[in-house]
C-alpha cells in the first residue's frame, strides 16, 4: 500500500526509493496528468493509490471506477476534451477495457491518453498470464515496455508526448517484476500547468457508428508509417554490439536478466544485444542485428511476439538467420523468465559449460525444500468470509439435497478453493460466478447452485449477470461475501463503502437495494459472526424458488484490527479449554481458522496468540463449547 | 555518499502478514539514503493471506536485475523457520542466516497432510547449508516491545546487529522513523533495539558472528 506522497516531491534531480508502480505515478505527475482512473487489481493497484495520495496537492482528479471498462471510458472522455489522462489496470482488466479500446483507436485523442496494463507472467496473482502486447498489435496502437524503474518513469512521461504527437492512445506494458520492484529513481520536474477541458464537436470523428467508422479505420492504417517512425526514434530501443557469435533480443525485464547473464558468463565480446522497448518493434534495428549475426535468441514474456516479427523481417529481407526462442523450445514455452533460465538457454545455445552446483549441496538443498511443509494461501484468522463459508456449508448440509455446486469468483474468498474450505468449484473471471451459475441451472444440473461473489466484484461485474438470472428465471442462490473493501488488492474503497479514492464521503450504494432492483425475489442481509442466524437465513435462501441473494456482511478483519489499533482498543483473544476439547478438529477441518493449530502430542487444539483476531466464531463452531475469551490482551 | 559494495544480496523469507514487505522497504530506503544503487523484488501473490513471501534486495554498482539468481544470497533474513528451508536454493555457502525461531504452522500440518520438522532438524540443515546462523525468538522480543506485529522490525534490528551490511545503525533508525505508521515510532525503535542487542550479544569478543543456535 502507498503510505505517503513521495511521488509529489519537488526535489528535481534527487534519487529516491520508488516502487515500480510509484514510478509510473511519478511519471504521470511529471507529465502533468489531470485525470487518473483505475479498478484495483494486482499488480497494478499502487499506481492509482500513489496518484490519489497527491491528487489534492497537485490538482489531479483520481478515481476508483466500478470496473476497468468504465475507468478507461472516463479517461477517454478527459483525453478527447484535451486533458492528459491515465487509466491503469491489471492485464485481465484490459479485457473489459478492450471494447472502448477498439473504438478509441479509430477516433484518436487530443490530450495524451495512457492505458497502463500490468501483466502477470507466471500468473502469480491472476487466473491467467495473458500477454497484453497482443492488444497493442490488434488495436494498432503504440506500446512501450520498460526494463527498469528509471525507464518506467521516463517512458511514462514520454508516452504522453507521443500520444499527443500521434493523436493516438498509447499503451504502457508493465509486468509484475516491474510493478512490484523497488529501485532508486531520479526525479524530474513536475509539469504544473493545467489545461482547461474543451470538447470540440466533430461528429465524423467522435461518433463511431456504421458508416462513420470506415474512414476512421483508414485513418488509423494510414498513420502506421508515422507511428513506426516516431516510436522507432525513441531512445529506449538500443542495439549493443559486442560480438557476432549470437544475437540476443530481449524486451522488458528480460533485458536486465540478459544483462546479468551476459556478465556472469563473460559473453560481452561474443554476443550483441538488441533491447526492444517499443511496439511497433524497431524494424531498422532488427535488420541491423540480423545483418550482423547468423543466430538470434529471443527472450520475451510470455508470447513469441518479437520472435514471430523477426521471422517476418528475415523473410522480407531474404536473410538466412536462425531464429530461436519460445517457439523453438530454446526458451521455456510459457511462464515468466529469470536470470537462471536465461543462463540455461544461453549455455545450451552457445554450448557453454555451465558450472554445476556440487552434488552434495544439491542434495542438501533438495532435502531442505522437501521437509518444508507446503503453505497454501488461506483466509486470515478472523476473516468474515471463513464464517460465511462455514455457515453456507452447514446450511447446504441441513438442506439435505446433497452437496451444492459453488460457482466462484475473483477476490479473497477465492481462497475458499483451498482445503479445508474447498467450496469453489469454478473460477474464471470477474462476475462469472453468477453467469456460470445461470448456465448450470439452465443446462439442468441437479445439485443446488450457489454463486459466491464479493462486494466489489458484484458491483464490478455481477449486476448484469444477476439481471440475466432473474430475467431468464434461473434457479440460483447468490451469496455476496461483503467485507466492505476490495481487500485482496489492498483494501481499496468501492461504491458500496461510501468513500472515494481520495477519501471523500459519497453516497453508499447498497448491494441489497441493487439486488432488489434487479428483481431478485429473496434478498436478505446476514452477519456471518452470528452463525445461527446466518445458517437459518441461508437455508431459507437455498429453499427459495427462483433467484435468492444473501448478502453476508462483516468488515474485513484487517480493517477491524487496524481501527482497533488506531483507537488503542485491546482485542479480546480466545483460548481453548483442554479439559473440554475432545480433539474432534471441527474447528480445523471444517471451519479452517489458521490461528487454530493441532497439538499432536496431547491431541488438542491450541489458539495462536499472535494470529488470533478475536472474532469469536470458533466459540460458536466448537461442538464441545471448549472455546471462550481468554481475557483481553 | 558511501562507497557501494560490489554486490550484496539480502533475501527475506517469511509468511504473508509478518510485515516482510515493510522490512524490505526499510532496508531499501536506508540503502538509498546512503547513496547505494539498489534493486528490490517483492515476490508475493496475495501478501496478507498466509502464503510464502520473499523479498530480494540487491545492492551494488553493477546490479540491474531485481531478482537474484540461485545460490547468490549473502544474507538470509528468515522470518519463519521452514521458510528458511524453502529458500535454500538461493543461499551462498558463505551466507549468514538470521532466523526467527517462532514457527507459523501451515494448515497443511494442522490438517495432518504434512508435518512440521523439529526446530533442531531445521537448525542442523541450515548450519550445514550456510557458514553462519544466528537464531532469535523475534516474536517474544516484539511482544516485549509492545506488539507481536513488530517481528519485522526486530528482524531489521537483528540484521543491523550482525554488522553484515554497509548500512549504519542510525540510517536504519531514520528509515524506521520515516516508514512506520505515525505514533508507533517509539515502540518500533524499541523493537529494533531489542533485535539489535540480541544479536550483538551473540557476537564474539572480536565482534564477529560465530555459529550460534
Amino acid at each position: 500500500m502507498v503510505k505517503s506522497d513521495v511521488i509529489g516531491l519537488e526535489r528535481v534531480g534527487e534519487r529516491i526509493l520508488l516502487l515500480g508502480n510509484e514510478a509510473v505515478a511519478r511519471g504521470a505527475v511529471e507529465a502533468g496528468v489531470q485525470v487518473a482512473t483505475s479498478y484495483p487489481g494486482t499488480p497494478s493497484s499502487e499506481i492509482l493509490e500513489a496518484i490519489a495520495s497527491v491528487s489534492r496537492k497537485l490538482g489531479i482528479y483520481a478515481e476508483w471506477s466500478t470496473n476497468e471498462k468504465v475507468a478507461f471510458e472516463v479517461a477517454i472522455g478527459a483525453a478527447i476534451s484535451g486533458v492528459r489522462s491515465i487509466s491503469s489496470m491489471k492485464h485481465v482488466g484490459v479485457n473489459w477495457a478492450a471494447d472502448p479500446l477498439f473504438s478509441i483507436n479509430q477516433t484518436g485523442v487530443v490530450g495524451g491518453l495512457l492505458l497502463v496494463t500490468a501483466d502477470d507472467p507466471g500468473a502469480y496473482a491472476s487466473q491467467n498470464e495473458q500477454d497484453n502486447r497482443n492488444y497493442a498489435l490488434a488495436a494498432e496502437l503504440p506500446m512501450l515496455e520498460p526494463a527498469d524503474l528509471q525507464e518506467t518513469k521516463e517512458m511514462t512521461v514520454k508516452a504522453f508526448d507521443i500520444s499527443e504527437e500521434l493523436e493516438l492512445p498509447v499503451m504502457l506494458r508493465l509486468t509484475a517484476r516491474i510493478c512490484h520492484a523497488r529501485a532508486d529513481v531520479t526525479l524530474g520536474p513536475i509539469r504544473k500547468e493545467r489545461r482547461e477541458a474543451k470538447f470540440n464537436k466533430d461528429p465524423m470523428r467522435w461518433v463511431m457508428m456504421a458508416g462513420r467508422s470506415r474512414p476512421r479505420h483508414k485513418w488509423l492504417r494510414d498513420r502506421q508509417q508515422h507511428v513506426q517512425e516516431v516510436v522507432g526514434a525513441l531512445p529506449f530501443n538500443r542495439l549493443e554490439i559486442g560480438g557476432k557469435e549470437l544475437g540476443i533480443i530481449a524486451s522488458g525485464v528480460s533485458y536486465v536478466y540478459v544483462k546479468e547473464a551476459v556478465k556472469k558468463l563473460n559473453l560481452d565480446n561474443r554476443v550483441s544485444v538488441l533491447k526492444v522497448a517499443t511496439y511497433p518493434i524497431p524494424r531498422t534495428l532488427v535488420t541491423k542485428l540480423i545483418d550482423l549475426v547468423s543466430t538470434v535468441l529471443i527472450f520475451e514474456e510470455v508470447d513469441p511476439i518479437i520472435e514471430q516479427y523477426v521471422k517476418t523481417v528475415a523473410f522480407d529481407d531474404k536473410k538466412e538467420v536462425e531464429i530461436r526462442g519460445r517457439l523453438t523450445g530454446d526458451v521455456q514455452r510459457q511462464w515468466d523468465l529469470n536470470v537462471d533460465l536465461v543462463i540455461d538457454s544461453l549455455a545450451r545455445v552457445l554450448n557453454l559449460r555451465n558450472e554445476p552446483v556440487p552434488e552434495d549441496r544439491q542434495l542438501l538443498v533438495k532435502k531442505a525444500v522437501e521437509i518444508a511443509p507446503p503453505r497454501f494461501l488461506a483466509l486470515c484468522a478472523g476473516c468474515p468470509h471463513a464464517a460465511t463459508y462455514y455457515a453456507l456449508k452447514r446450511a447446504v448440509y441441513k438442506l439435505a439435497k446433497g452437496p451444492a455446486i459453488y460457482s466462484g469468483d475473483i477476490g479473497c474468498y477465492t481462497l475458499g478453493a483451498n482445503v479445508p474450505i474447498d467450496m469453489q468449484d469454478t473460477n474464471y473471471c470477474m462476475g462469472a460466478s453468477i453467469g456460470v451459475g445461470c448456465g448450470f441451472s439452465q443446462a439442468g444440473v441437479k445439485e443446488p447452485i450457489v454463486a459466491t461473489i464479493g462486494d466489489s466484484t458484484f458491483l464490478h461485474a455481477g449486476i448484469p449477470a444477476l439481471i440475466n438470472a432473474v430475467y431468464n428465471r434461473a434457479q440460483l442462490t447468490v451469496v455476496v461475501f461483503d467485507n466492505r473493501a476490495t481487500a485482496m488488492t489492498g483494501f481499496q474503497p468501492h461504491p458500496g463503502t461510501g468513500v472515494t479514492a481520495t477519501g471523500e464521503k459519497t453516497r453508499e450504494v447498497l448491494i441489497e437495494d441493487v439486488a432488489k432492483a434487479c428483481g431478485a425475489g429473496f434478498v436478505e442481509v446476514v452477519d456471518p459472526h452470528n452463525l445461527e442466524d446466518a445458517i437459518a437465513v441461508m437455508r431459507r435462501g437455498l429453499s427459495f424458488d427462483g433467484v435468492s441473494v444473501i448478502i453476508s456482511r462483516g468488515q474485513c478483519v484487517r480493517d477491524v484490527l487496524r481501527d482497533a489499533r488506531k483507537k488503542g482498543v485491546a482485542t479480546e483473544l480466545y483460548a481453548v479449554d483442554w479439559e473440554k476439547c475432545n480433539g474432534c478438529k471441527v474447528c480445523i477441518s471444517m471451519f479452517g481458522c489458521p490461528a487454530m493449530t493441532w497439538k499432536g502430542d496431547i491431541k488438542k487444539v491450541e489458539i495462536d496468540e499472535v494470529l488470533c483476531a478475536g472474532c469469536g466464531v470458533c466459540a460458536q463452531v466448537c461442538p464441545m463449547k471448549a472455546v471462550s475469551p481468554a481475557g483481553a490482551q | 555518499m558511501d562507497e557501494s559494495p560490489e554486490e550484496l544480496n539480502i533475501l527475506i523469507a517469511g509468511v504473508g502478514g509478518q510485515g516482510n514487505l515493510l522490512a524490505s522497504e526499510i532496508i531499501s530506503w536506508a540503502s538509498v539514503k546512503q547513496g547505494f544503487k539498489i534493486r528490490v523484488a517483492d515476490i508475493f501473490g496475495a501478501a496478507q493471506r498466509g502464503g510464502a513471501v520473499t523479498s530480494h534486495i540487491r545492492l551494488g554498482k553493477e546490479v540491474y536485475n531485481p531478482v537474484m539468481p540461485q545460490g547468490s544470497a549473502h544474507i538470509l533474513l528468515g522470518f519463519e523457520p521452514v521458510e528458511c528451508l524453502r529458500a535454500a536454493s538461493f543461499l551462498r555457502p558463505d551466507c549468514t542466516a538470521i532466523v526467527n525461531t517462532r514457527t507459523i504452522v501451515p494448515s497443511s500440518v494442522s490438517l495432518g497432510q504434512a508435518s512440521y520438522p523439529p526446530l533442531k532438524q531445521i537448525t542442523a540443515i541450515l548450519q550445514e547449508l550456510v557458514k553462519k546462523t544466528v537464531m532469535l525468538d523475534a516474536a517474544a522480543l516484539a511482544i516485549k516491545a509492545g506488539d507481536a506485529l513488530m517481528v519485522n522490525i526486530v528482524m531489521v534490528g537483528a540484521l543491523a546487529g550482525t554488522g553484515c551490511t554497509p548500512i549504519r545503525k542510525e540510517t536504519f533508525i531514520e528509515a524506521i522513523t520515516n516508514l512506520v505508521p505515525k505514533g508507533t515510532e517509539q515502540n518500533n525503535l524499541k523493537a529494533f533495539n531489542l533485535g539489535f542487542e540480541d544479536v550483538q550479544e551473540k557476537l564474539d569478543k572480536t565482534g564477529i558472528l560465530t555459529q550460534t543456535s
